[in-house]
């Protein structure tokens, strides 16, 4: 890649460095804030976060660069079909809602740092707790690697190769494990604002320039059904099977997903958190639709594109929008930078998650009398490990292990039902949960895997995610074994 | 309670989803009915889903008290 072919200038660069700054001064602003040296003030910025940082972290947090960069791939390739993301992204926040009051009323009141320790509260289990969290870790683990190669790759190719894929994950990263471990959650929750805000206007600012700069919504329309009728057709059955599988199993993996947990207990009352949630509904309103909108216009006027060039659909259509307008330049800037916060604000909260599983879940119960000081202390080395081990995975590892990431949701909501049941559901007993739990893990991972090695193992059996009939077959486990458990009189 | 909500939920989601249109019957063939469908998952799905919690937010906050029947 030469450096004559950098997407920013000079002035993009020096944008840049100054929105790394600002995120590093915030950390340090967070770690002055600090109140206390303990684990809930570290992993959850002392339970105290309030409407406006935790809108903003949440949302942050839930859009990564995946947001800005597959979802207008996905819709460039599938066309309408794709609004399924649209319709997750609000069922996530549907689903938490489900559980979220009850959640954040309990956190509050016995002390919660982590998902799993609500499970070892209901449940009284140390071995399901830890279950929990080794699955959590797992798939975050996953979403971290993922997201460090998205970070690598748009360093690169913003300044056209000036800044190796190497170095930007590793300048990155180190940027990131800063200003995490200098005030946990509530450094990485004042710079979800600051993400937050750049992610918001940058999908609204590109989805205006583009919108104005092909006539318009019917300009848009009347292209498609010339160009690309293909993406106007009903769908077929197996489809519509597929969409209402994906939407099933994202909506119910994302909505657990453990550092979205903490920030239910990281809410200071739960009023502030009912509101959040509620404008957090509205979100994909201005963000996943507008970029759906933005690969449709691709779709429309750049077709023809394969599969790995249909993802950098916006960038090439901002490309060629600098290019007749020199003036631009401001949104190809302001994307990356949305970029770039889409990325980091993931990659932190996944980081401090997995920090608060492997310190407060897995190390603690070994080590009980361990003073919070000492244990928050810990989970900082544990960042810096966890980082120092993943970096040169995600510089190293080929993009054809990334099968298994697919899967991360498919796992996660498989900790869906004894949560629900855990919270509203009195006679729900530990061994059917524990069980379920397993049993839908294991059948997770016997399709995921299975259909990698063998043709006679489908991935998606009878058109639906394999994870979703595990889920399925875990409910029944749940419901079916604490009912019959109970009826059984406890002298036999 | 919350079963109910819940079921509310995914009654909500699934009626967001384009089953009405399957298969070669045309009937999503032509830009409106996109339209129609944006202004459900987009409008009408957020806007029920934020009447709900509105409504039932504190009941699901006290709703059950589960860890008194806990069993190992």
């Amino acid at each position: 890649m030469s450096p004559d072919s950098a997407l920013v200038g000079t002035g993009g660069i020096a944008v840049m460095v100054a929105y790394l700054v600002a995120l590093l001064v915030l950390g340090w602003m967070g770690r002055q804030a600090r109140k206390e040296k303990s684990l809930a003030d570290f992993y959850l910025g002392g339970r105290n976060l309030g409407f406006f940082v935790l809108l903003l972290t949440l949302y942050a947090t839930q859009y990564s660069g995946n947001t800005l960069i597959g979802f207008s791939g996905s819709a460039y390739r599938n066309g309408f079909a794709f609004l399924v993301a649209v319709a997750f992204m609000m069922g996530v926040v549907a689903m938490q809602f489900v559980f979220a009051p009850k959640l954040h009323r309990l956190s509050h009141e016995h002390g919660y740092i982590t998902l799993s320790d609500f499970f070892y509260h209901r449940f009284r289990s140390r071995t399901f707790a830890a279950l929990i969290s080794i699955s959590g870790i797992i798939a975050l683990l996953n979403y971290v690697l993922t997201n460090l190669k998205a970070i690598g790759t748009a360093a690169e190719t913003a300044t056209g190769g000036k800044v190796s894929f190497a170095q930007g994950v590793i300048f990155l990263s180190v940027i990131i494990l800063i200003y995490e471990t200098l005030g946990g959650l509530r450094s990485v929750a004042w710079t979800d604002v600051l993400q937050g805000i750049i992610l918001a206007i940058g999908c609204l600012v590109i989805f205006g320039v583009i919108l104005f700069t092909y006539d318009g919504t019917s300009g848009v329309f009347s292209a498609l059904q010339e160009k690309r009728p293909d993406l106007w057709q009903p769908l077929t059955t197996a489809q519509y099977k597929t969409w209402l599988s994906t939407l099933l199993v994202v909506t119910g993996g994302v909505a657990i997903y453990p550092h979205a947990i903490q920030r239910i207990y990281a809410a200071s009352d739960s009023q502030k958190l009912k509101r959040a949630y509620q404008v957090m509904l509205f979100m994909p309103l201005f963000t996943t639709l507008l970029m759906i909108f933005v690969g449709w216009v691709g779709a429309a006027q750049i077709p023809g594109l394969e599969r790995a060039a249909s993802e950098g659909i916006t960038m090439r259509m901002l490309g060629e929008l600098t290019a007749r307008y020199p003036v631009m330049q401001f949104v190809v800037i302001l994307f990356l930078a949305a970029v770039f916060a889409a990325i980091m604000s993931t990659v932190d909260s996944a980081l401090l998650s997995i920090s608060s599983m492997i310190t407060q879940d897995l190390y603690r119960p070994l080590n009980p009398s361990m003073p919070e000081e000492q244990l928050t202390r810990l989970g900082k080395w544990i960042s810096w490990g966890l980082m120092a081990l993943m970096v040169p995975l995600a510089i190293n590892l080929p993009q054809t292990i990334w099968w298994f990431v697919q899967i991360k949701v498919e796992l996660l909501v498989q900790a869906l039902p004894a949560l629900l049941f855990g919270l509203y559901w009195n006679r729900v007993q530990t061994g059917p949960a524990l069980w379920g739990f397993l049993v839908g893990t294991g059948v997770t991972l016997l399709f995921a895997v299975g259909s990698n090695f063998s043709d006679a193992i489908p991935a998606k059996p009878f058109g639906m995610h394999g994870g979703l009939w595990a889920l399925v077959l875990n409910i029944l486990i749940v419901g079916i074994g604490s009912t019959v458990l109970r009826k059984k009189p406890s002298n036999e | 309670m919350p079963l109910r909500i819940l079921l509310l939920v995914l009654a909500l989601l699934f009626l967001c989803t384009p089953f009405w249109a399957v298969g070669d019957t045309g009937i999503m063939a032509g830009l409106p009915r996109w339209v129609i469908y944006l202004v459900m998952v987009c409008v009408f799905f957020p806007a029920a889903v934020s009447f709900l919690v509105q409504r039932n937010w504190e009941a699901l906050a006290q709703a059950g008290d589960s860890e008194k029947e806990t069993e190992g």
